[in-house]
């Protein structure tokens, strides 16, 4: 009894989903080909990410007979909407207070994209594993009154996934990344239309 | 010359405010231009008043590479393209889950787990660590079997989708 109670209480103290599985740091850097492919907008729009938006994190292990995982969704996400919205928008302002109507006005910002993570998907079959982002972007004017609302998905499937060395990192950044893409594409073609 | 007088006068009867040449900020907020803590690229920030210290929320600088997305096509071989980034291996917390679950089978004590104190203690010690190793072993390989994946088709799909939301009526 004594014996399983040791190790009950070491496997308590040092956190299962660590002693038993994966812990999925994606590098949270974006590929070449998404600077590649986005154009720089000429608009002024600030971006502001709830606080709970960096500490998203998932334990979604896929299937039923998986290995656990642990996917830090919102750490690497973070660093990577920050440098979409650089590349994507000349006038680019990222919003480190709570938004409100007086400051848009001040610095004249036509528009504020506040982006929220929705949920997080994995599923795994023998042949490899498909992760998908998906978030909620509300777009307020200077007023901030909401102006349109969309989501966004963005799907990494790949095999083989876990047969090589940076495989899920690099599987949950591409789904991150492709969640970025659509989000700031789809951004861009409202606010022109404005 | 009596023009001139009277022009000061009126000049300096005016209300302080007026020549002051300090604006107040009503939004009590302030422009700083940061860097991007991995790219290294500027960008600005509107902050609170007097707040100049780093979102601490945000990664602190790394130098790893652009992944290469083309790593993720199953026909590629481990190792084709560089990845420097930060990975998680499973084998040795396995191995390591393993040399606990040992101890629930040989019966050792915490003592014996942690160090040997005497001769006989070591002789049950070295006992155990041989079992242990072995029973860790054969865990971690049978572990690599199971999921090792043999898939026929190639490729990876990487898709985005976005698609337009009703406006809720937000709260005051």
């Amino acid at each position: 009894m004594k014996r399983y109670c040791f190790v009950f209480i070491l496997l308590v103290f040092t956190g299962c989903a660590r002693l038993f599985g994966w812990d999925i740091h994606a590098p949270g850097l974006l590929s070449n080909s998404f600077i590649q492919q986005v154009q720089t907008s000429p608009q002024r729009v600030a971006l502001f990410v709830p606080p709970s938006f960096y500490s998203y994190t998932s334990t979604d292990k896929g299937s039923r007979w998986s290995d656990p995982q642990t996917y830090h969704v919102g750490e690497a996400m973070a660093p990577m909407i920050l440098e979409a919205f650089q590349a994507s928008f000349e006038e680019f302002v990222f919003m480190e207070t709570i938004p409100r109507e007086d400051i848009l006005k001040r610095y004249m910002i036509p528009y504020l994209a506040v982006v929220q993570i929705k949920q997080f998907n994995n599923t795994m079959d023998m042949k490899g594993q498909k992760l998908s982002v998906i978030t909620d972007i509300l777009v307020f004017d200077q007023d901030l009154n909401p102006v349109t609302r969309f989501e966004s998905v963005g799907v990494s499937d790949s095999k083989k996934v876990f047969a090589k060395k940076g495989g899920p990192e690099v599987n949950l950044n591409a789904a991150i990344e492709k969640n970025i893409f659509g989000m700031v594409t789809t951004l861009q073609d409202f606010l022109e239309t404005k | 010359m009596l023009h001139k007088l009277i022009y000061i006068l009126i000049i300096l009867s005016f209300p302080s405010s007026v020549i002051a040449n300090e604006v107040l900020d009503p939004t009590y907020t302030q422009v700083i231009v940061r860097d991007h803590p991995t790219t290294g690229e500027p960008y600005v920030s509107i902050t609170d008043s007097g707040d100049v210290s780093m979102n601490p929320l945000l990664p602190s600088e790394n130098e790893y590479s652009r992944p290469d997305y083309r790593m993720l096509d199953p026909n590629v071989k481990r190792g084709s393209y560089e990845y420097d980034g930060p990975y998680s291996d499973r084998k040795k917390v396995y191995i390591f889950g393993a040399s606990l679950i040992a101890v629930g089978l040989t019966g050792a004590t915490a003592g014996i787990a942690l160090a040997p104190a005497t001769g006989a203690a070591s002789t049950g010690g070295g006992a155990y660590l041989a079992a242990g190793a072995a029973v860790a072993a054969a865990e971690g390989i049978a572990i690599h079997q199971l999921t090792k994946v043999r898939p026929e088709d190639e490729n990876y799909i990487h898709e985005s989708e976005t698609r337009f939301l009703e406006l809720i009526k937000l709260e005051d």
